[in-house]
């Protein structure tokens, strides 16, 4: 049985740790000889650094600890044991992974910086445990390798006969052209895609409030005050405002650009690949048949310029791990901005044209009070109180006013149009349309669905409606129906049970 | 329906009463503290009147609502599903299918154990849900029966593929 090493040049990485501590440790060494100042503290001067035993246990620390770090990674092995695939790892503690072919759910390749510098990769193999949230398997490997192995670990589970080359002999085989693209971004679609993005337009709209807010409140206080430092007027105020928005827009743009940069989605018989990003690229392939739900979602300005995006659910696909929470988003883009032909032409491939549908069934009894009316009590009586005391305390605020008019406004017509929208479907699969400014409809495998519960509070209960969650396979996702009686909960037990 | 454990009520409003003990320990503070510590005397004003918006809240979810738990909880055990029925002002009943069933744990709270109450907690993939204030032989039978039940709907799926 061959054990083979992860990649050399993983050390060029790692040996950055070793450059602070050799720092520390040298400064240590300063610190113990030459005297402390008079505050008790050593004042480090630029002599100092030219003693050559500082730099001799700077080279010896670093020396050492980068051998440290050279065992570490020659202890990071990697072979074929029939039918598992087993990485060993560790030095002082060690590990091993022993993942069973078969269980393999997802398989990625992803490139930072460093790696498209030295021509590497990190392979992470997931088993899509739902409770594990970080791939169990990462290695460091050269970027054909990292390819071959990827492509090797997709295809052993059907077939046993595959043997796992080593990396060392590795000859990178001759790729035939990928015929199989179905959706290839363009740099100027990208572009769009951060300018009409929800994001972009929610900041615009904020700032705009917030800065004439204040910029009026200052004007009317300037205007109180016999000798103001700064006078504004508000054509000034909704300059600044619109200078700020145009910057962050830029920005989301050029983020959007960079991170989406050469986006492509390959269709394979049973799978789907996709590949992206310019300064750390990542590469994605999953199986059709694990795809839990899909997702496409329209914000306001992506069906002003008619445009889609499309996201799936897969255990085991996220890339994106959040540093905070340490938690996996499953569910990823697959097209993050698409015309309505590339959106059919995946939908086709992952058999899920039920999305293009606009007929739904809509919840009938109290709609219009249970979506509209209900939801609207707090925020009127918000605005109520609010308009009245700025008119009281001082009648100059009136762009403050028009910001509070204009907050209610939106307010009343995202519930206006999420009673709209809102509505489902189901027949083989779930299909639930829901949002007011962004529509996202969500389909879902009966099969996935693991249970379903019908909620309400007490107002509901008194007019006998409440709200359907259906839980599918996923980390904790749900989505609700809202507004419908007891027997349809009945009826969609029936149904997808 | 099945019904809980009639002990059910005093247990949760005990355990509610021991959680709630740091919110009222901490608004009585605010209230008897003198005034000459804030700052300004509309900081403890304030204090008090944020305070109250979260203590009353919390009296009624302490004293008053742990008192209809038994009357309104409950669970349906049948051949194909378990139905939990959920909540005192705010309701939930969930279906849960025996065949999504992946596994059942037993759960005793500190509080439960004075009672002899069990917590039965049934997960699906991607989900959980929980039955609360079971007395705790009532729990082993009910995971028993349906531990039963999946087996055999595995052994009937098996037959089928």
């Amino acid at each position: 049985m061959n054990k083979y090493h992860i990649t050399r040049k993983t050390i060029i990485g790692k040996l950055l740790i070793s450059l602070p501590v050799a720092f520390i440790i040298g400064l240590m060494y300063l610190g113990a000889k030459y005297p402390a100042g008079e505050d008790g503290e050593l004042h480090l001067k630029g002599y100092m650094f030219l003693d050559v035993w500082y730099w001799l246990i700077y080279v010896l620390i670093f020396l050492v600890v980068g051998f440290l770090i050279y065992i570490v990674i020659r202890k990071h092995k990697f072979y074929d044991a029939g039918d598992f695939f087993v990485v060993e790892k560790g030095l002082l503690w060690k590990r091993e992974v022993k993942l069973s072919y078969k269980q393999i759910n997802t398989v990625s390749v992803k490139r930072s910086l460093l790696d498209l510098l030295l021509k590497t990769a990190k392979v992470e193999i997931d088993s899509g445990a739902v409770l594990s949230p970080m791939p169990e398997v990462k290695l460091h490997l050269n970027l054909d390798y990292a390819k071959y192995l990827k492509d090797y670990l997709d295809n052993k589970k059907d077939n046993q006969s595959l043997v796992l080359e080593g990396p060392k002999n590795f000859i990178k085989p001759i790729k035939e052209e990928d015929d199989n693209i179905i959706y290839q971004v363009k740099k100027r679609s990208l572009l769009l895609k951060g300018a009409i993005s929800q994001g972009a337009l929610l900041a615009v709209f904020i700032l705009s409030i917030v800065m004439t807010t204040i910029l009026n409140a200052a004007y009317v206080n300037g205007a109180s005050n016999p000798n103001p430092d700064v006078t504004i007027n508000e054509l000034q105020a909704i300059l600044v405002a619109l200078m700020l928005s145009l910057v962050i827009v830029i920005f989301i743009m050029i983020f959007d650009l960079i991170l989406y940069y050469g986006y492509k989605v390959i269709n394979n018989k049973d799978s789907i690949e996709y590949e992206y990003g310019l300064l750390s690229k990542h590469s994605f392939k999953f199986d059709k048949n694990k795809i839990n739900a899909i997702y496409v979602k329209r914000s306001l300005l992506y069906r002003l310029f008619k445009r889609y995006s499309l996201e799936i659910s897969v255990i085991g696909i996220g890339d994106d791990v959040s540093n905070e929470q340490n938690q996996k988003k499953e569910s990823k883009y697959l097209l993050p901005i698409a015309t309505k032909e590339e959106l059919e032409l995946v939908l086709d491939v992952l058999n899920a044209k039920e999305l293009l549908n606009e007929d739904f069934n809509r919840p009938i009894k109290y709609a219009k009070l249970n979506l509209i009316i209900l939801p609207l009590i707090i925020p009127t009586i918000v605005f109520i109180i609010l308009f009245t005391s700025l008119l009281m305390i001082n009648n100059m605020y009136y762009l403050i006013c028009l910001n509070t008019i204009l907050i209610y406004l939106v307010i009343v017509i995202y519930y206006t149009l999420r009673y709209y929208y809102h509505g489902y479907k189901l027949k083989e699969k779930l299909l639930v349309q829901t949002g007011s400014f962004t529509i996202n409809k969500a389909l879902i495998k009966k099969e996935s669905i693991q249970l379903i519960s019908y909620n309400n509070g007490p107002i509901r209960r008194w007019i006998g409606i409440g709200n359907v969650n259906f839980h599918y396979r996923s980390l904790l996702k749900t989505v609700i129906v809202k507004g419908l009686v007891y027997e349809d909960f009945l009826k969609f037990n029936e149904d997808v049970f | 329906m099945k019904k809980l454990d009639k002990k059910v009520n005093i247990s949760v409003f005990i355990a509610r009463t021991v959680l709630g003990l740091f919110i009222y320990g901490g608004f009585i503070a605010v209230v008897v503290m003198p005034e000459a510590i804030y700052s300004d005397p509309l900081i403890k004003i304030l204090l008090i009147v944020l305070g109250s918006i979260v203590v009353l809240p919390v009296l009624i979810f302490n004293f008053i609502l742990p008192f209809f738990i038994y009357k309104i909880h409950g669970y349906e055990l049948k051949d194909e599903e378990l139905l939990i029925h959920r909540g005192v002002l705010y309701r939930r009943t969930t279906f849960v299918p025996i065949k999504r069933i992946q596994h059942i744990q037993k759960f005793v709270g500190p509080v439960q154990i004075l009672f002899n109450l069990s917590t039965v907690q049934v997960f699906t993939a991607g989900s959980a849900d929980s039955i609360v204030g079971l007395n705790t032989i009532v729990a082993d039978q009910l995971i028993d029966e349906i531990n039963e039940k999946l087996n055999k709907h595995l052994i009937e799926e098996e037959k089928n593929e």
